[in-house]
């Protein structure tokens, strides 16, 4: 059985949607055009999900910090 | 790797001059000149605005963000006035 690592199925997941949960219920939806070691993540068309506030954002690079869960091909619900 | 893989200092490379939009975890959102950026996200905004709650606050000249606080750098590649869209 091949062995994936976690940065081995971000990287897959490149070009594709993907869904983001943040510590403190934020999401971003978006597609993902790269990422580093450190989770930092360059989305594009991207959905911000904010108490129950949606907005649009072109391009972003968002901080991996805070970053809880990445769900390759999800979305916003 | 087959993809273009776009990471943060390509993003850095393309965001240098433009106006973006950096949005804290406190949810304050400051839209200025990008005139600095490092690997922890430390920024310098010129001609900055800060809103709270789509309200604007102040402005300033000159602003350094540390880079922890940051949530996201947000750049419109058309170059018109970011604002929040409902949808």
């Amino acid at each position: 059985m091949t062995t994936i690592l976690p940065l081995g199925l971000l990287d897959k997941a490149i070009s594709s949607r993907v869904w983001i949960l943040m510590k403190d219920d934020r999401e971003f939806e978006g597609t993902l055009r790269g990422f580093d070691d450190f989770f930092n993540m360059v989305l594009e068309n991207v959905i911000e999900l904010d108490n129950g506030k949606k907005s649009k954002l072109e391009s972003i690079l968002l901080n991996g910090t805070q970053i809880c869960l990445i769900v390759p091909g999800g979305e916003i619900r | 790797m087959s993809h273009e893989k776009r990471t943060s200092a390509d993003f850095f490379k393309q965001v240098f001059g433009r106006t973006v939009t950096v949005k804290l975890h406190n949810r304050t959102e400051y839209i200025g000149v990008l005139a600095a950026l490092d690997g922890n996200m430390n920024i310098v905004l010129e001609q900055c605005e800060e809103y709270l709650e789509s309200k604007l606050i102040n402005k300033y000249g000159q602003i350094l963000l540390r880079g922890n606080n940051v949530l996201y750098i947000s750049a419109k590649f058309n170059q018109t006035k970011q604002q929040d869209v409902e949808i």
